[in-house]
């Protein structure tokens, strides 16, 4: 098998893979809760780039309907993966923001974000 | 395949629930109090038309309604079936019932976020009943993050430690929609369509690639972290113990089942009874940790002082039954696993509207704490006994039957491990609540907590009864609810010899 | 622990990369993908809609109810601020909400506000010809009323987008989308059928304009919710409604 075709032709697709487990290190690993939410963003980035990058088509225009390419849907970028990455794009800043409303009243109340020093408030709030 | 007939019934619940919310919203703006009687009264009217669609998909055959007037694989549809209307009755009455509580709870307990609570308690339903009725992957994940972030901020509501809980199952919640998105992204990769007839028509050809496998075990762990499937949930104890008793009331009876049902869908009537079952170990590994989950779980609730606490490891592992079900993929057990699904909804619901009432009336929250309770309210803890007998699985309790169902789903599957642990859970489940019976019933009342004014409100009350009988009334009705609801939904392959 | 999380990633990592071998490769014109459904988006646009856009009659017409889907995931975060952050006792406006008091950011963004909003309005209305559509658009009108109210102050800039009017706005927008498409219902249309409009049109122009309607609802819903959901996380709902 041809090493630059492969190469070529799953690069991509690794590299959405390698952000994907930077995304899933960032939620499981780190302590500060706005930090997880940064990896839950670059996780969800990652899926959004899987979409987009199976949509590519070589040599293909964007999937703007040109009267010199004409209706031949080789000439034109797949639209659907690009359609439900609109939504899914809206879908990740809708939770981004109750997240954010929810990281307000977690510091409101406890005065801190990062996951340690939450559980000892939490902690010492049980056993008043 | 036979063209369905078109019908408005399913997309008038969708519209009812959506213009519901906005209406109520609109309304709580102009006045708060304004508000309830407009949510309670689209939750009624979502009700008649569940009943309506269910009596018409009984008699008539599974519907449909094409959106945009574009046939699928083009356009997006809703396809209802038999299974589906169930889930829905199942939702539509259950919200019913806990809009009547939320009159006097949610003023109860957060009076200033009436208005917007009812508005997201409309939107939590609109996800959930979106999630059944669609027959588009894609459409379901957009149904599936609107009742995520209506469950979390639901959730989020309660006691200062909710909206740790709430944010804590907002990452867990996010990852596994992203998980299920990625999957349907992997079949759209594959099979070129979201529809979820077409794509069930393009999988067989696809057996042999690496890629479905991987699909199909990232939508298992997609619905499965929603479903609260061991060993995915970790979100649960605390999210419905520190939630106000409204919004535990309406999350724990409904939104861990539409996941199960969805994963039912998917596994089924997607990817196909053949790969699931025989070629590919998914039902197996889902039977299996089902299993685990039902074992660990059951233990975790005996360990625990608080009652709600107690009832949320108590949810997951019902809910192994259902992944028990599901996972061994042979008709008694999968009948058990959808009567369950009924079943559970009605005796949680009842046991946390209980729950409510008690911290209301007395701020009383612990096994210790209840003693003595039960002759202080007696209708309230009446229906307490019922719901829970239920949930040990004594006849005739409708709990009673969807166990028997399943058990004879493992002793038909010939695990004999499987039919020991449906067996021994029963027992388990008796130790925990029969404990707690009998502190309730004949303990002398401690001193922690305020003493109750005698029984609850009509508004709590009234729901509460009514699902404590019914919980035997769906007893001696359910092999109708078999017959003639579920048997003729079910793919060939995985009905009751006989139907 | 961090060793088990990184040899739990490297695990998945090495099954999702072997899953790859079972995808079409980087630019595939052939793959299944390309060829089923996305074939007839691509051929039918002009013909069924009159819009070159692919992208738009995918989401607002052969799809539209995804966008409807998604317009109300867009209310519920907002809703979800509503819940979470207002009522409560008052608290004093943080820092990012109070003005700059900079007379050159101020002139500066005096002059960028329209600019910002013309150019949305134009990404909103043509989003038929050239990538756009009522997210971008409704997010780019957002982000001029936001960028006065971080260099203006919250208070001075209630004169531009008053607080009290970001949730009925995206009430209104919500319910204008979900009222296009229910016009279809009592003439025998199904939900979201632009054809059934009474606007006495030729079908693909009634789809056209049908796809214009819904921009502009989903527009409208997303400034409305953009807005109050910056309102509700930076005062905490200190003047809002309940």
């Amino acid at each position: 098998m041809d090493l630059t075709v492969v190469l070529t032709g799953r690069a991509p697709y690794a590299f959405t893979i390698v952000l994907l487990l930077i995304g899933l290190y960032g939620m499981m690993a780190k302590q500060n809760l706005m930090k997880k939410l940064f990896g839950m963003n670059i996780f969800q980035g990652a899926i959004i780039l899987f979409f987009i990058v199976h949509a590519y088509k070589t040599g293909a225009s964007v999937p703007v309907l040109d009267d010199a390419l004409g209706t031949d849907p080789t000439r034109y970028v797949n639209p659907i993966p690009h359609g439900l990455m609109l939504t899914a794009i809206v879908v990740s800043v809708a939770t981004t923001g109750v997240a954010l409303a929810l990281l307000i009243r977690i510091y409101r109340s406890y005065g801190t974000i990062d996951e340690v020093e939450l559980l000892e408030r939490l902690r010492k709030d049980e056993s008043r | 395949m036979a063209v369905l007939p078109e019908s408005n019934l399913p997309v008038i619940i969708t519209l009812l629930l959506l213009f519901g919310a906005l209406l109520t919203i609109a309304a709580g703006l102009v006045r708060r109090e304004f508000a309830w009687p407009v949510a309670f009264t689209t939750l009624v009217l979502v009700l008649v038309d569940a009943l309506i669609q269910l009596a018409t998909i009984v008699q008539g055959g599974p519907l449909r309604h094409t959106l945009g007037g574009w046939a699928a694989p083009i356009g997006i549809e809703y396809v209802v079936d038999g299974l589906g209307a169930f889930v829905v009755t199942v939702i539509a009455a259950v919200a019913v019932v806990v809009g009547m509580y939320a009159r006097s709870a949610v003023r109860r307990e957060n009076p200033d976020q009436e208005v917007a609570f009812l508005g997201m308690l409309l939107t939590l339903l609109l996800g959930l009943t979106g999630m059944v009725l669609t027959g588009d992957l894609f459409n379901l994940y957009v149904f599936y993050e609107i009742s995520s972030l209506a469950g979390y901020s639901l959730l989020a509501v309660g006691d200062r430690k909710a909206p740790v809980a709430a944010f804590r199952y907002l990452i867990l919640g996010t990852t596994g929609a992203s998980f299920y998105l990625l999957g349907i992204g992997f079949l759209y990769t594959l099979t070129g369509s979201l529809n979820m007839a077409d794509v069930a028509r393009l999988v067989p050809a696809l057996q042999g690639n690496p890629g479905l496998p991987v699909a199909l075990a990232l939508i298992i762990v997609g619905v499965g972290l929603k479903m609260a499937l061991f060993p995915l949930h970790g979100w649960l104890a605390d999210a419905y113990t520190h939630a106000s008793s409204t919004s535990t009331a309406i999350v724990a009876p409904i939104m861990t089942k539409v996941s199960a049902f969805v994963l039912l869908r998917l596994l089924f009537f997607v990817f196909g009874v053949d790969l699931v079952a025989n070629i590919l170990p998914a039902g197996t590994i889902v039977a299996w940790l089902s299993a685990a989950g039902i074992v660990v779980m059951s233990l975790m609730s005996i360990a625990q002082r608080d009652v709600k606490r107690m009832l949320a490891y108590s949810s997951v592992a019902q809910l192994g039954y259902i992944g028990l079900g599901i996972g061994l993929a042979n008709p008694w057990a999968l009948t058990g696993a959808v009567l369950h699904i009924l079943n559970h909804a009605t005796m949680k619901c009842c046991l946390f509207l209980v729950t409510g009432s008690v911290a209301m009336q007395t701020r009383r929250t612990s096994v210790a704490e209840y003693a003595g309770l039960g002759r202080a309210m007696p209708w309230t803890f009446a229906s307490f006994s019922l719901a829970a007998l239920a949930m040990v699985g004594l006849p005739p309790t409708n709990g009673f039957f969807s166990k028997w169902y399943l058990l004879l789903g493992t002793i038909r599957a010939g695990s004999w491990p499987l039919v020991a642990i449906v067996a021994a859970s029963s027992l388990l489940t008796a130790v925990y609540f029969f404990r707690l019976l009998e502190s309730i019933y004949t303990a002398p009342m401690t001193a922690g907590g305020d003493a109750p004014e005698g029984e609850s409100g009509f508004f709590v009350l009234a729901p509460t009864i009514v699902l404590g009988v019914g919980v035997i009334v769906l007893g001696l009705c359910n092999s109708w609810f078999v017959t003639q609801i579920l048997q003729p939904s079910l793919p060939d392959a995985l009905r009751l010899p006989g139907m | 622990m961090k060793a088990l999380t990184l040899l739990v990633l490297a695990a998945l990592g090495l099954v999702m990369l072997a899953a790859g071998a079972g995808l079409p490769l980087y630019g595939d014109a052939s793959s299944p993908a390309s060829l089923h459904v996305a074939d007839d988006y691509v051929r039918g646009s002009m013909k069924d809609a009159h819009t070159p856009n692919v992208v738009t009659t995918m989401i607002a017409d052969y799809r539209g109810f995804d966008t409807l889907g998604e317009t109300m995931v867009v209310f519920s975060a907002g809703l979800a601020c509503m819940l979470l952050l207002r009522g409560g006792e008052r608290r004093p406006v943080p820092a990012i909400g109070r003005p700059r008091n900079n007379i050159v950011t101020d002139i500066v963004t005096r002059a960028m506000i329209p600019v910002i909003q013309l150019f949305a309005l134009y990404v909103v209305f043509h989003g038929h010809y050239s990538p756009g559509g009522g997210f971008q658009g409704g997010a780019l009108i957002a982000t001029s009323i936001l960028l006065a109210r971080m260099v203006l102050g919250f208070e001075r800039s209630q004169y531009l987008f008053p607080q009290r009017l970001g949730t009925p706005l995206g009430l209104l927008g919500i319910a204008f989308y979900a009222g296009v498409g229910l016009v279809a219902l009592p003439f025998g249309g199904n939900l979201l059928d632009y054809s059934y409009l009474p606007l006495g049109l030729p079908p693909h122009m009634l789809r056209n304009w049908g796809i214009l309607f819904v921009e502009i609802g989903v527009a409208l819903a997303v400034t409305g919710t953009l807005i109050s959901i910056f309102d509700d996380l930076t005062t905490g709902g200190q003047t809002g409604e309940r």
